[in-house]
């Protein structure tokens, strides 16, 4: 696992360098927020950040607040279980601590709201912080069920405020490099998608008390959580909509319960197909009893293949020896220039593609095993530039849409398990985005 | 180690690119002009076909190989070699004499091994003795390779065999020779161009991924400095038994090396 460090500054810097120009931010427009134009407007500026929901994410993110982000400032916290909020009360000494989110949207300190608390709160939380004029972070999956990510995005539509959703890839250096790779048809025309999940733990957090089970172990009753889906493959099935700039048509598959016969309601094991129109099939695959194959997010093309999860990319051919590349563009283009390649043996290492090569250099990967978040996800980044928008009160374009999207197939993925049927995209949850630009 | 040949054909020129990523340790990669698609590719194979045939033959790091089997036997009985194998070494103990010993596959031992002409067998007195073809197999294989292109009538080809051993069939199809550049391991400036021209280049050195690989087979000592030597000749061979040669010799025996072979340029590079 590499853990090579990677400051924000860093990020900045390669996120100018990856041609932060058009071309970048057509295809990424959350991106701008990097530019240096919208960098110049925040400087001295802090934001006024309230924590709703200060569990183990909640705790993830104050810390990278605390530690990386100074243009913000927690100035609020809320969690209804005290141990939860005093653990959070000791980072923050100068916060107002509350039990009751009602209240805390209250005070007119309060600019930007982060929200880390269980699912199934996710969209009544997120539609009053809007109500209350507040912009707000809100951490994936959008929401427990379908009909609320819909009332979430079309409140945030008529609210005018800025929402970000936790959905941290979109901001991951090597996503975006990665992203760019597939639309300048460097690994060729996208055949297929395969994300995939493995874990061998029961998900299960201690207890104090067996009247908390349902509280503390939310993910794993229906009435909270969508399980697998929605706490892991949200963040995978974005993946689709980028490489594809397409959503679903169709989608299929199965979920059981095979192993943590527990007595929890959500699946143990999903298999998850997405139809696309043009006929290629991405896939979500997940089961938390065997961990070998940890976690993977590929996309295949015809000319190469992108590894997302271990920042790899393989060409299905081996590259020219540098030079003969150039010597061969010159004979195409009827130049007769001398090319430099000869020198002492050439060994290939990383060229040759059974290691494959990086995707950006110093990239950061992990197995996907931690449940809290991994160190260089983008989750900085994306809570950086959430407080960044807090201060300029600009929304990010195609943010949510992403977002939506995102929690959505997840939650169309439970009903077509649930049904077990081949199941269309139906009407009443397509917004303007993409392909359904027309409903 | 997986092995990966491809070609791509340039319809606008007329050329082929043939690369195969991984053989006798290296990348091959061809150039070849002046015939269909079709018989470009048929030669391509037969390249490709060639130098893995010659890997096997060769490859001391492969243990089925013919060498890696000699290595293991010649010590205790002598072994009969096939025609070729034994046409390769008869040579290599040529060029072991040609360069005063500068060059040596057994690195510092040759005077143990035992030649039996009449009936091709070779023979380890000194029982450590392990033959090395590094400083020999690429330089083969391109002379092989020259045979074969001109065999198919091509006028134009440059084939480049992990970028030290470079083999130049007539001309580039714009100009009068193949222009080469010798870069630098470290810096990358270009050092110096070559102008091939139905020759071959070799060029040897240390570089930053493979440094004080070349012993001087008298001392027993590595090269470590930053030179290179780069050497064109009509022979492939040559040119790759020389340039290492040239690179371990003191002034003295680089003398009598030049004057001793065929040499179309050569350049030593004090870095």
């Amino acid at each position: 696992m590499e853990t090579t460090d990677f400051s924000r500054r860093d990020f900045l810097k390669s996120a100018a360098a990856m041609g932060g120009g058009s071309l970048l931010l057509s295809a990424f427009p959350w991106l701008q927020t990097f530019s240096k134009e919208n960098q110049k407007e925040v400087i001295g500026e802090k934001a006024k950040i309230a924590i709703i929901g200060t569990g183990s994410r909640g705790m993830y993110h104050i810390q990278n607040i605390l530690r990386v982000i100074p243009q913000a400032e927690i100035v609020a916290l809320c969690d209804v279980y005290q141990p939860h909020l005093d653990q959070a009360a000791a980072l923050c000494p100068k916060a107002k601590t509350y039990t009751d989110y009602r209240e805390l949207l209250l005070s007119p300190e309060v600019e930007g709201v982060l929200i880390a608390s269980p699912l199934h709160t996710h969209a009544s939380l997120t539609i009053a912080g809007l109500n209350a004029g507040k912009h707000v972070f809100c951490e994936k999956s959008m929401a427990r069920t379908l009909d609320d990510c819909k009332a979430m995005y079309d409140t945030y539509k008529q609210s005018g405020k800025v929402l970000y959703i936790g959905q941290q890839r979109l901001f991951d250096p090597k996503y975006i490099k990665a992203f760019e790779m597939v639309h300048n048809g460097s690994i060729g025309e996208v055949v297929g998608i395969r994300n995939y999940w493995f874990r061998n733990n029961d998900w299960r957090r201690p207890v104090s008390d067996p009247s908390l089970e349902r509280h503390i172990n939310w993910r794993l009753y229906k009435e909270y959580s969508g399980g697998l889906m929605t706490e892991l493959a949200t963040h995978q099935l974005q993946l689709g909509t980028w490489a594809l700039k397409a959503l679903p048509d169709f989608i299929s598959g199965f979920g059981d319960i095979i192993f943590w016969k527990d007595g929890r309601e959500v699946y143990d094991s999903v298999n998850v197909m997405y139809h696309y129109p043009n006929g290629v099939h991405m896939s979500f695959e997940s089961t938390i009893s065997n961990k070998f194959f940890g976690m993977g997010e590929q996309i295949l093309g015809h000319k190469g293949t992108i590894e997302l999860s271990k920042g790899k990319y393989y060409m299905e051919e081996p590259k020219p020896a540098p030079g003969i590349q150039q010597l061969i563009n010159q004979i195409e283009h009827k130049v007769f220039d001398n090319v430099s390649f000869a020198g002492p043996s050439w060994v290939p290492e990383t060229a040759s593609e059974s290691k494959g090569e990086y995707i950006v250099e110093k990239t950061k990967t992990h197995d996907g095993a931690s449940s809290t978040g991994a160190v260089g996800d983008g989750s900085e980044e994306l809570v950086a530039a959430f407080c960044h928008s807090v201060i300029t009160g600009k929304p990010i374009p195609s943010l949510v849409e992403e977002a939506y999207y995102s929690s959505v197939l997840a939650l169309l993925g439970i009903k077509a398990m649930e049904e077990r049927v081949v199941m269309p995209f139906p009407d009443a949850y397509k917004i303007p985005y993409l392909n359904h630009s027309n409903v | 180690m997986k092995r990966e040949a491809f070609s791509t054909y340039y319809a606008s020129s007329g050329l082929l690119h043939g690369c195969l990523s991984s053989v006798m340790g290296t990348q091959l990669d061809a150039l070849i002009l002046g015939r269909t698609k079709e018989e470009l590719q048929l030669i391509w194979e037969a390249i490709g076909k060639e130098v893995e045939r010659l890997d096997r033959m060769l490859n001391r790091f492969d243990p089925e190989s013919e060498v890696s089997l000699l290595n293991r036997t010649a010590g205790q009985r002598p072994v009969f070699l096939q025609e070729e194998l034994w046409s390769i070494l008869w040579e290599c103990k040529k060029y072991y004499e040609r360069t005063f010993g500068l060059f040596d596959i057994t690195l510092g031992k040759f005077s143990q091994l035992v030649f039996e002409e009449k009936e091709h067998s070779l023979f380890f007195a000194d029982k450590e003795i392990q033959l090395d073809l590094g400083g020999y197999g690429k330089g083969y294989a391109l002379f092989r390779f020259h045979a074969l292109l001109l065999e198919n009538q091509i006028r134009h080809a440059l084939i480049n065999f992990g970028n030290s051993s470079v083999l130049a069939v007539g001309t580039h199809v714009y100009g009068d020779c193949w222009p080469v550049g010798i870069s630098d391991p470290v810096s990358q400036e270009t050092l110096g161009t070559v102008r091939l021209k139905d020759n071959s280049l070799s060029v040897s050195g240390n570089s930053p991924r493979n440094p004080a690989h070349i012993k001087n087979p008298h001392t027993g000592v590595y090269y470590e400095g930053r030179n290179l030597v780069s050497v064109c000749a009509p022979s492939a061979v040559d040119a790759e038994v020389l340039s290492t040669a040239l690179l371990i010799a003191d002034k003295e025996q680089c003398t009598s090396l030049l004057s001793a072979f065929h040499i179309d340029d050569y350049t030593i590079y004090n870095l």
